[in-house]
């Protein structure tokens, strides 16, 4: 890939996006709460704005905090419009087999990340594992540094009220 | 495993499933680029599509009929006032009351019963 390919975005260094790839994506599977093929609309969309320079990173702040901060706003506008137009569909051969079996212990993880109200996912999701500061978390979902802290507290303790996980977290 | 590396290992399985970079990338430099020759080739079309529908209107508009005039028309009922014409329902009504100006009877040319017979 040349260095040349984002004219538009000149900021960018191509090879720095790629290495954000993956992660990207996985910020956009939480953000849509575990749609593949929705997260990968949203990150090819998010990927359109950077290519048009339609998103332009200026290099103020870091180029994943910037992407990261794209990709939700991509996903606020599409939640907006999802809202109006798309019913909410539950999968309920899943349900009943989630009754039926209990899961393991990773499973029931992932299964209780997965119930989280989306903010607090979202919260989790960077400061945990992106390991990312209160400061950069808040930039990156448009909220306050106090109400990062509120969020990241109540998935703490409905993760640990419900896993009865020690207080690693 | 402790549950903080669990946690970790479940947005890490996220991560994973990412699809390719390049593909998606080029898509959305095609994407990009098929937008801007939209934009460079459809602005020229749409802008000779609306002169033509404008002049067709023109057009349109200019060989348009008069209206025809109204009953009420000053220079009509003058034309009327001033030679013999009468309308023709005027005097084919005088001739025969039972036809319509068409000269068709409306009303059948019988004589009425005289009135002992229509008593019981």
């Amino acid at each position: 890939m040349r260095s040349d390919d984002l004219p538009n975005n000149p900021n960018i260094p191509v090879a720095e996006l790629m290495a954000l790839h993956p992660a990207a994506f996985g910020w956009c599977r939480t953000l849509v709460g575990q749609r593949d093929d929705q997260a990968e609309d949203l990150l090819q969309h998010a990927y359109a704005l950077v290519v048009s320079g339609e998103a332009r990173f200026d290099g103020r702040s870091s180029l994943q905090t910037w992407l990261f901060g794209v990709l939700k706003n991509v996903a606020r506008q599409q939640a907006r419009r999802d809202k109006r137009w798309n019913p909410v569909v539950v999968d309920l051969e899943t349900l009943v087999a989630e009754k039926a079996d209990p899961p393991d212990r990773a499973q029931g993880i992932s299964a209780s990340i997965n119930e989280l109200p989306q903010r607090q996912r979202e919260v989790l999701h960077l400061l945990v594992y992106r390991e990312c500061t209160l400061e950069e978390c808040a930039r990156i979902i448009g909220i306050s540094v106090g109400s990062v802290r509120t969020h990241y507290h109540r998935a703490k303790s409905t993760l640990q009220k419900r896993l009865k996980l020690g207080d690693e977290l | 495993m402790t549950d903080d590396e669990q946690i970790k290992a479940h947005f890490r399985a996220q991560d994973e499933q990412a699809p390719d970079f390049e593909t998606m990338f080029k898509r959305a430099h095609a994407g990009t680029a098929h937008t801007s020759r939209l934009r460079q080739h459809a602005w020229p079309g749409l802008a000779a599509a609306a002169l033509l529908l404008l002049v067709l209107g023109l057009q349109v508009f200019r060989q348009a009929p008069e209206p025809m005039p109204s009953g009420d028309d000053p220079m009509m009922r003058q034309l009327f006032a001033s030679s013999h014409w009468r309308a023709p329902s005027d005097t084919l009504l005088k001739m025969s009351p039972t036809m319509n100006i068409w000269g068709v009877p409306t009303l059948p040319d019988v004589a009425p019963r005289p009135a002992e017979e229509n008593q019981p």
